[in-house]
């Protein structure tokens, strides 16, 4: 083998002229081929890493108040960013908020989403190097944000600074809705301006977290949306996403409390027509439709007898809440009134009054129950427990954007009553990116592949050249003894040296073409190609892998091609090649 | 002991749209450690008639025994094997392998066999080249090397694997008188030594006295022997 690979490597420098023409097309396809997957890589890697991951985080946790899709708040679900820092693998959780509201500058408005910024927890190395690499300052810097001498620090983009004819000092009006429903103006102070490296980066106003918090009514126990920071996300993203999503599973919501000195039990029913038909069947199918109104409840009948209670009575229910607030003390009420009377179940406490879930979920978020957990025990897998409110709804975990879409939709149609649950990671949120650089991929693969076949033909047409100027020696080696297998090894073995070092070299060049294009400057103000730009660069992305596997596979492609011109030269009778003349 | 048998040894090949008789009924027998010309004058079927003893044809009817073996029988790979064990071969062309230099050349098929080691296989090729005169050339490439030396190495080269017959096909045709006296002086010496069976064709009367025995061969059959 050693020999024969000695005879290919010199014949290599026999046709010097040719094998450097078809060497330099080979190079040159290589060189293309790497290009342009690094550069559809590099698309997708500013897409994910630069810009979902830093808009959505490698996974987040996030929550539609009582179906309001932009009110993104848990009522307290503030312990829940220690649980979910528990789990291994998760670095960071970051709570945050964004809201979108008309902002007023000097003499010009837009439309802004304004974004909160988790500035006094500890930045880490590399939070700083993504801020910077995303926000690079043109004016102030981000510890404005933390200014207390100035009204709502805000920092802004050059472009929006621009559009609102605003700069530093001034101040900036805006117009929001907080997640109490309410629609709050408020001051902002211009404390800092920065140049986006892309064109997402554009839009956003930031302040900082606590501050905004203030602004959106989010009380202490309350948690605003998550954004998870995930060691090795590529590999553990998914996996967390489903351990959260596991360990977050919802618990029936329900109050303990009393009217005057009888004990109650309040929960809700889902409200749904298929949900209230079933349980107008299990509560013996006698319930008029108007028991199942949104301000009545369903009172139990042997406790409306013992009570002596009916239809259309009202009582005042009072229990202990899980917050005690300055304003109402430790506990709260509301007015109950009976709208239906059901007859006693074995599955169901007799104590216990169903509200429509609508009319429940308005008191059971507004002042949270303490519960003991024991009073309304029902298997999760029943009917009942999948009937009755709970006391959030988790929504399935997605798998591509299109979930993550119809989840959104579902919720901006006010399909549940309940305050929901979503976690996805940036995989989910963007595999319409994935896709994207699946199909970029394919075409420029396409593209090349069509390159290469005409370089392939090429090689074809080189080697049967080089097999008939060959031919008395193919016919001198067979005489003295080298098998017919030996001689297609040297020609196969010729091609395999001949595109490996070409494709080696044209890896090269590639590297040196991809470094040189990436020091250009591309102005992004107004540029569509500003999506794929990173502070104004190309970006290409190319990995050992990939280099690898092209390299692999245009040795193997040419190997391949030179496979039928190899085989019939050594097929060649001794004698004939012998006789061959030019 | 006959190291060649043949009987009634012919072989016809299409030539455009002919089909030319190169050999019609050959019988021969060569004995072991002969050094035999053949001659006759071109076309008359001295190159065919080496091929098919040098295994490097096929016949279209009769048989070629090599050593005792029916070569008809054998597979494609045991007839390169027979080749490079038991014959040897010296060309009008000299047909060394370009990119080999000599010492290169003379290794080649040994490296082929794989029987010896590398530094067994270098010291014959040395040796060899030594014996042929080239001492001093082991690096040259075959380009850098006047005819009478390629032919040497040639000869070397065939002599290397120590084959039962060396088949040389007008080995002194592109060569000047004196070097290709000089080439024939090497085989009969070989010969001598060696006990190795030397064939060569020639169509050159001056060559025949280095001949022992001679063969006479015209359109395809042999007319003297």
């Amino acid at each position: 083998m050693k020999t024969l690979l000695m005879i290919a490597f010199r014949n290599l420098f026999r046709q010097k002229r040719r094998n450097l023409f078809l060497g330099s097309a080979i190079g040159f396809g290589a060189m293309i081929l790497l290009i342009a997957n690094s550069f559809s890589h590099g698309i997708s890697r500013t897409l994910i890493n630069e810009v979902v991951a830093y808009v959505a985080g490698h996974a987040n946790v996030g929550f539609a108040d009582q179906g309001r899709l932009m009110s993104q708040v848990m009522r307290g679900g503030a312990h829940w960013k220690d649980d979910i820092l528990k789990i291994p693998g998760v670095k960071k959780v970051d709570p945050t908020m964004g809201v979108f509201g008309r902002a007023i500058g000097n003499g010009r408005s837009d439309n802004v989403f304004l974004v909160a910024m988790n500035m006094r927890e500890v930045f880490t190395h590399e939070d700083s190097v993504m801020t910077e690499n995303n926000f690079p300052m043109t004016e102030g810097t981000w510890d404005a944000l933390l200014d207390s001498t100035l009204e709502n620090p805000l920092i802004l983009s050059v472009e929006k600074a621009k559009y609102l004819n605003v700069k530093m000092g001034d101040v900036v009006r805006m117009r929001l809705q907080d997640f109490n429903g309410s629609y709050q103006a408020i001051r902002l102070t211009v404390a800092g301006i920065f140049q986006p490296s892309n064109i997402f980066m554009e839009s956003a106003l930031f302040m900082e977290l606590k501050a905004m918090s203030l602004i959106m009514g989010l009380r202490p126990e309350d948690s605003p949306y998550l954004y998870l920071t995930i060691e090795n996300p590529a590999k553990n993203a998914i996996n967390i996403a489903d351990s959260i999503w596991r360990m977050m599973a919802p618990p029936l919501a329900y109050m303990e409390g009393h009217t005057n000195s009888t004990s109650l039990l309040v929960s809700g029913y889902r409200s749904d027509s298929s949900h209230k038909a079933e349980l107008w069947k299990r509560l013996g199918g006698t319930l008029d439709s108007s028991a199942f109104g949104k301000k009545v409840a369903l009172f139990p009948k042997l406790l409306a007898d013992s009570l002596q209670l009916k239809i259309g009575d009202t009582l005042q229910f009072r229990y202990a809440m899980r917050f005690p607030d300055t304003l109402r003390g430790d506990s709260s009420g509301f007015r109950i009134i009976i709208g239906g009377l059901y007859p006693q179940t074995d599955s169901l406490p007799n104590n216990l009054v169903l509200l429509n879930e609508v009319n429940f979920y308005d008191k059971f978020y507004d002042a949270l129950p303490k519960v003991s957990g024991q009073s309304l025990a029902l298997d999760s897998s029943s009917f009942w427990f999948q009937s009755l409110t709970t006391e959030w709804i988790r929504l399935p975990r997605p798998r591509t954007t299109d979930d993550v879409s119809k989840q959104k939709r579902d919720v901006s149609q006010h399909k549940y009553k309940g305050t929901t649950l979503t976690i996805s990671t940036m995989y989910e949120s963007a595999s319409a990116v994935l896709q994207l650089e699946s199909a970029l991929q394919i075409i420029t693969l396409s593209a090349v592949l069509v390159i290469f076949l005409i370089t392939l033909i090429g090689v074809v047409n080189t080697l049967r050249m080089t097999i008939r100027e060959r031919t008395r020696e193919i016919g001198t080696l067979r005489a003295i003894g080298m098998q017919s297998s030996d001689v297609r090894m040297v020609f196969l073995l010729e091609t395999g040296l001949l595109a490996f070092f070409s494709a080696l070299i044209g890896t090269l060049f590639g590297f040196f073409a991809m470094w040189g294009l990436s020091l250009l400057t591309i102005p992004t103000a107004s540029n569509p190609l500003g999506i794929i730009l990173v502070k104004g660069h190309l970006v290409f992305a190319p990995t050992f892998l990939s280099v690898s596997t092209f390299i692999i596979l245009i040795v193997a492609i040419a190997i391949a091609t030179a496979w039928f011109p190899a085989n019939r030269a050594s097929k060649l009778p001794a004698a004939t090649a012998l006789r061959h003349y030019e | 002991m006959n190291i060649v048998e043949i009987n009634g040894l012919t072989k016809d090949y299409p030539l455009d749209k002919t089909i030319v008789h190169a050999l019609r009924g050959v019988d021969l027998k060569i004995a072991q450690g002969s050094l035999m010309s053949i001659i006759g004058p071109s076309g008359s079927g001295k190159t065919t008639l080496l091929n098919m003893i040098g295994c490097v044809d096929k016949a279209t009817a009769g048989t070629v025994k090599i050593g005792g073996v029916d070569i008809s029988g054998l597979s494609d790979r045991q007839i390169t094997d027979l080749r490079l064990h038991k014959v040897g071969f010296i060309f009008q062309t000299f047909n060394l392998i370009p990119v080999l230099n000599t010492l290169e050349n003379v290794e080649f098929p040994l490296l082929l066999m794989g029987k010896l080691s590398n530094a067994q296989i270098r010291a014959k090729a040395k040796k060899l080249l030594d014996a042929v005169g080239l001492g001093d050339y082991f690096n040259h490439r075959p380009g850098e090397l006047s005819g009478g030396q390629r032919q040497r190495v040639a000869i070397a080269r065939a002599l290397v694997t120590e084959p039962s017959i060396v088949l040389a096909d007008e080995p002194t045709a592109n060569l000047d008188s004196v070097t290709g006296a000089s080439i024939l002086n090497l085989m009969q010496s070989m010969n001598k030594e060696l006990g190795t069976t030397f064939i060569f064709s020639t169509h050159d009367p001056d060559v025949l006295q280095y001949a022992r025995s001679i063969v006479k061969i015209h359109d395809g059959r042999i007319v003297e022997a």
